[in-house]
């Protein structure tokens, strides 16, 4: 069913293009279809566990060291296959929706939010949502830079981030620089944090987002997030972060000789002061950095920090992470990414990696994010 | 005091507000450089312009900054070139601005593609495997001065539905427009006879407007597909080609890497010029007339 649904989904709109000829033209049919793209991630690796090979994760036998990662382990994999459609619902909403398999099986909503479009200066998102807890959980995995997401991320929210149904305001703050503030409320399911599994538990989230131009070139953005709600064993968890993201390229043919450095710093307090809660993982603080500079159109080169266990040890010590990436982009639509990674674990462990991955993107062009 | 005794009090003051408003200045953002020039000319002291992408950068590739929906979110009419030109960065910034009156439909957004014949609209299969097309033509129009006179027309038509207390400043605004355009281009293809029938090479699709206009031959890109980086194979192929078609120049963007036609022009004797494609460019191209003044002087002089 699944699979069919998936097939649906990829040749109605080449029934409609066909029934049109072909020709460029627009039938009723078509101009009313959603928008609709996909994308496809495929993962080659190899990965040593203390100078030994892991076993792919993929099979669910990863090795669960400690303060480690999203793991690849060695061989070949689908990452991560994605459908999107978007549409104006009518003059006044909008829908978006995303359809995932991660790996080769398996279809779950990534996202499927209808957005309230008519209110001056607010948009009012409901469904279910990347929330916009700093930078890095509103970008599809696609669109990292790096291969997998921040240390940090990972272990606060898990690999599928911060991403649950609820509604969310969005309102642009009548300052003379960009600057939003978003309120929302989810139902509180993401089991890292919150996860109370009570129907009342919802997760409380506040994310301020300020832009400011430092030049014609250049801006600086800056954010704080904040979330609580109720944990698996009824306490209460806080989550804060911070975000900062310089960006910026040259002028004329240097257009393509972009910079994008950017960095988040997440701490987690989970339980409150539930003493059913162990010391290990009440407390998680981290950050991240990334760094990413583009030589040509084509060609960039990046790589990120990573620290977990700030303040507070995490597992017994602190992780360090060290990710070099270099990227070949023929064109916006296709990429070919190559990372190393090393990461040092509590305990005196190491975990190498060694990653190649392929992006593609097919139908409707793709939005710049920013 | 009941809800009916207020409803015609309340329904006068809404239909006030949706009738035509009388704007103290109406607030036009433009996509590109270009429109803008076009916006000033027409809309003059009545209105205030401001623009997206500067004209210096590839208007395929904007970032979609937030600070642009800050402009968005207090903009009274929008006008963008269309035609896909800018799909990958113009929809989230109108999204995100959260200016109910400008977003695509409404009397406040306006393509301006509506008010010319397109060139090179691609039959056939349409894929990416034809590299990047935009289904519905050659984007790059404003390269036409004539195509410049009716996008004129058009946001003048556009400036008199949405502010009619000034319709008469904005037909007297056209008029002198058009009046100036026709002595430029007067001038403009007196200086370009010598040039006419000469063969050129293109990095991109984007001076294919003008090449038209001006009787200039487009013997070939630099890229092999819009918006595909060339490859060896093509530029031995095209060198040839330029040298056995006595190619003239090889034309290119500010924003793109003249080095890439350096073999193309040493192995044929094709000049490699840098062109403004747009308003903002180059120095000197500062206007609508100042861009063609520019690439003119260019073409006629090699410098």
């Amino acid at each position: 069913m699944r699979t069919l649904l998936v097939a649906v989904l990829f040749l109605a709109p080449a029934a409609v293009f066909a029934a049109d000829g072909g020709t460029g033209g627009q039938t009723f049919l078509s101009a009313m279809n959603p928008g609709i793209s996909a994308n496809g991630l495929f993962l080659a690796g190899a990965e040593l566990d203390d100078g030994v090979f892991a076993k792919p994760s993929w099979t669910g036998e990863s090795a669960s060291m400690p303060g480690k990662g999203q793991t690849f382990g060695t061989g070949i994999s689908v990452q991560e296959m994605e459908v999107q459609l978007t549409a104006a619902v009518d003059p006044y909403f909008k829908a978006n929706m995303v359809l995932a398999i991660p790996g080769t099986s398996g279809l779950e909503l990534e996202e499927g939010v209808v957005t309230v479009t008519s209110i001056p200066r607010m948009q009012v998102n409901i469904g279910k949502i990347k929330e916009p807890f700093g930078r890095e959980n509103v970008t599809h995995t696609h669109a990292l830079l790096t291969i997998d997401r921040a240390l940090i991320s990972q272990r606060v929210f898990g690999e599928e981030g911060l991403n649950d149904v609820g509604v969310n305001v969005q309102y642009m703050l009548p300052l003379p620089w960009y600057s939003q503030l978003t309120l929302g409320a989810d139902a509180g399911q993401n089991d890292r944090v919150l996860g109370s599994g009570d129907p009342g538990g919802f997760g409380y989230l506040a994310h301020w987002k300020n832009l400011l131009d430092i030049s014609d070139n250049y801006s600086a953005e800056i954010g704080v997030s904040g979330l609580t709600g109720l944990d698996d064993i009824g306490g209460r968890s806080l989550v804060g972060g911070i975000d900062l993201t310089i960006k910026g390229h040259g002028a004329g043919r240097h257009q393509w000789n972009r910079l994008i450095w950017q960095n988040e710093f997440i701490l987690a307090d989970k339980g409150g002061s539930n003493p059913d809660r162990t010391t290990d993982d009440k407390q998680i603080g981290g950050l991240y950095s990334t760094l990413e500079y583009s030589l040509t159109r084509e060609f960039w080169l990046g790589g990120r920090f990573d620290m977990v266990g700030l303040p507070a040890p995490v597992d017994g010590g602190q992780t360090f992470g060290g990710t070099a990436i270099a990227v070949i982009a023929p064109t916006e639509f296709s990429s070919f990414r190559v990372q190393a990674q090393r990461q040092f674990l509590p305990g005196g462990h190491t975990a190498d990696s060694l990653t190649g991955q392929l992006s593609f993107v097919i139908g409707v062009h793709p939005a710049h994010s920013y | 005091m009941s809800f009916r005794s207020f409803l015609p009090g309340v329904l006068c003051v809404a239909g006030l507000l949706a009738s035509s408003p009388a704007f103290a200045t109406v607030n036009v953002i433009t996509t590109t450089q270009d429109l803008a020039s076009l916006a000033e000319a027409v809309g003059g002291s009545n209105v205030k312009v401001q623009w997206i992408a500067r004209g210096d950068l590839d208007p395929h590739f904007v970032d979609a900054k937030p600070s642009y929906m800050l402009k968005l979110a207090s903009a009274n009419l929008v006008i963008s070139v269309g035609m896909e030109l800018e799909v990958g960065w113009l929809p989230p910034l109108l999204s995100g601005a959260g200016n109910p009156k400008v977003q695509s439909g409404t009397s406040g957004y306006l393509e301006a593609s509506a008010a010319i014949t397109p060139i090179e609209v691609p039959d056939g299969t349409i894929d990416r495997s034809r590299g990047d097309l935009h289904p519905q033509g050659n984007p790059h129009y404003w390269l036409d001065p004539e195509n410049g006179r009716k996008v004129a027309r058009l946001i003048e038509a556009r400036l008199e539905q949405i502010d009619s207390a000034n319709a008469a400043s904005y037909k007297s605004n056209l008029a002198a427009f058009e009046s100036a355009l026709t002595s430029k281009e007067a001038a403009w293809t007196s200086a370009m006879a010598g040039m006419k029938g000469s063969n050129i090479i293109g990095y991109h699709t984007t001076f294919d407007y003008l090449a038209k206009s001006f009787g200039l031959n487009v013997v070939g890109f630099v890229e092999p597909k819009p918006g595909i980086p060339p490859t060896p194979q093509h530029t031995l192929d095209l060198t040839a080609l330029a040298r056995s078609s006595n190619v003239k120049y090889i034309l290119v963007e500010p924003f793109h890497n003249g080095a890439d036609a350096g073999p193309i022009s040493s192995g044929s004797g094709a000049k490699v010029v840098t062109l403004p494609s747009s308003v903002g460019g180059l120095t000197g191209a500062d206007s609508y007339f100042g861009l063609f003044d520019t690439i003119v002087r260019i073409l006629t002089t090699g410098a």
